[in-house]
């Protein structure tokens, strides 16, 4: 298993995709980060000595997580796109092993765009905090939870981009349904309060959950009703393990003609 | 010694069988042909040799066991179905060290099999650049580094030239005389009939013919001539010429 997981890491590390992603991912979360200091103090908006920053700023550590899921996706679309799954299987012929290994592999890729978003975020967000004369206030202002549970949001979502991935087979199929659900139809469904019962339990909602700090931010369009941490990131593992198990039915039982 | 035993594999795709009920062996120390026309069910039959497809009836074994249960399938077989089993954007020596990795082979292997294929210099190159002649050669590599007892080649003369060709018949002998089980497909007869000593010939699914080169070639006939009597005896099978699919 150790070998398989070396394989799938190298797999992941020797071609474009990941550093690609990366520049993406970190792009993204700049963007995000320069609005958010940007607009600190405007209009309502807390500044950036204010306590009120925190909750605010911090999470955008986790806006990111969607380049691990198409991380995630790509580690297993890429092998039926150039057919390198027939040399894949031809050396590990127990197929659920290899999506094991693919599993272990894409957590480690999640936990590195992770702890690159996080080092980012901190890099830009201290500094800016410090330097209009606030205070960090970490532990008051729940920052480790809020990095830890976006941390784990990477984590999870190459795990769903990975199971969403295996499901599919198809690169841009697969593509196209991840990104479209994460960036459209969740946050539509969302932001339809009488649907909140249900909402709450999808992916993009369960994500945040994780890094909810429990203070309200519905005045920046924000928060709202959202799982117990423990309760989402068991959803999100249910997702993954839902998603491989219907794989493992299906994708992997078919013939690879 | 049996090296691989095909025991009556019939597959359909769809409502259309593509083999059906073929068997052949296949020994060590041997070149084995494994001749049809276009769509005559080679490829579909080597899949399921190899654990790839799964036929709906009979069994393919090789060394008496089925491929999805062989523990470590590289160190005993080598298998290239297609060159094109590669990913442009990554180097050729990173492809072999990746299945390194899942063998637990040693990475020097993979700079080993490059020399043998003669492709040294370009396994630092992304494969993206590669020739079609070239890509054979490194799937080829990829097929060695377990340093096989059988080896399974679909159509692995496309894309070379005639020296690749004459490597390959070259590189072929020399395995079997070490021993080696290789079973190799193809629809060009004159890429194989000074290396094999085995044929096996299907056409439209089904076995139309397996035994030694000189049973098969009555008097004075070619293994051309022999091939197209030979496929062509239900009278609706004119063999194609061009590509593989």
């Amino acid at each position: 298993m150790k070998n398989l997981i070396r394989a799938e890491l190298r797999k992941t590390f020797t071609t474009s995709a990941w550093w690609v992603l990366l520049l993406c991912m970190t792009a993204w979360i700049g963007l995000s980060l320069a609005m958010v200091v940007a607009t600190a103090g405007m209009q309502g908006l807390p500044g950036r000595d204010d306590p009120g920053f925190a909750p605010w700023a911090w999470p955008q550590a986790a806006t990111g997580a969607i380049f691990a899921m198409v991380l995630g996706i790509l580690s297993v679309t890429t092998e039926f796109q150039h057919r390198t799954i027939t040399p894949t299987f031809l050396a590990e012929p127990r197929r659920g092993r290899v999506v094991a290994a693919k599993l272990v592999a894409a957590a480690g890729t999640g936990v590195f765009l992770g702890v690159v978003a996080i080092a980012l975020t901190s890099a830009v967000l201290i500094p800016s905090i410090l330097l209009s004369g606030g205070s960090l206030h970490l532990a008051d202002n729940q920052v480790p939870r809020i990095l830890m549970g976006s941390l784990t949001g990477y984590v999870l979502y190459a795990l769903l981009g990975l199971a969403l991935g295996t499901l599919v087979r198809h690169q841009i199929g697969a593509l196209v349904i991840g990104v479209l659900w994460a960036m459209l139809v969740e946050p539509v469904l969302t932001a339809i309060p009488p649907l909140s019962d249900v909402t709450k339990w999808l992916p993009g909602s369960a994500v945040a959950a994780l890094y909810d700090t429990g203070m309200d931010l519905s005045e920046f369009g924000l928060g709202g009703d959202l799982l117990p941490v423990w309760i989402a990131a068991l959803t999100l593992l249910g997702y993954v393990a839902l998603f491989t198990l219907v794989a493992s039915a299906t994708t992997l039982r078919r013939d690879i003609a | 010694m049996e090296a691989i035993r095909i025991e009556g594999i019939t597959k359909s795709f769809g409502r259309h069988t593509v083999v059906n009920g073929v068997s052949f062996t296949v020994d060590s120390g041997t070149v084995t042909g494994f001749l049809g026309p276009n769509g005559a069910g080679k490829t579909t039959t080597l899949r399921c040799l190899l654990g790839l497809v799964r036929p709906d009836a009979g069994t393919a074994l090789i060394h008496g066991r089925p491929y999805v249960e062989l523990t470590e399938p590289t160190k005993l077989v080598g298998a290239v179905l297609e060159a094109t089993n590669l990913h442009p954007g990554r180097t050729g020596r990173n492809h072999l060290r990746v299945l390194c990795d899942t063998a637990g082979i040693p990475h020097t292997r993979a700079d080993e099999v490059l020399a043998e294929v003669g492709l040294t210099e370009a396994g630092r190159r992304r494969v993206g650049t590669y020739s079609l002649g070239m890509r054979q050669r490194l799937s080829m590599a990829g097929a060695l580094l377990g340093d096989p007892k059988v080896l399974i080649l679909d159509e692995p003369a496309n894309g070379l030239d005639p020296q690749g060709i004459d490597w390959l018949r070259r590189f072929l002998r020399g395995l079997a005389d070490r021993g080696v089980a290789v079973l190799v497909s193809s629809h060009v007869l004159a890429e194989v009939e000074q290396t094999v000593d085995k044929v096996v010939i299907i056409s439209g699914g089904g076995l139309v013919a397996q035994g030694g080169l000189s049973e098969l070639t009555g008097a004075g006939e070619s293994l051309h001539d022999a091939f197209l009597r030979l496929t062509d005896s239900d009278g609706a099978r004119v063999p194609q010429l061009g590509g593989t699919k």
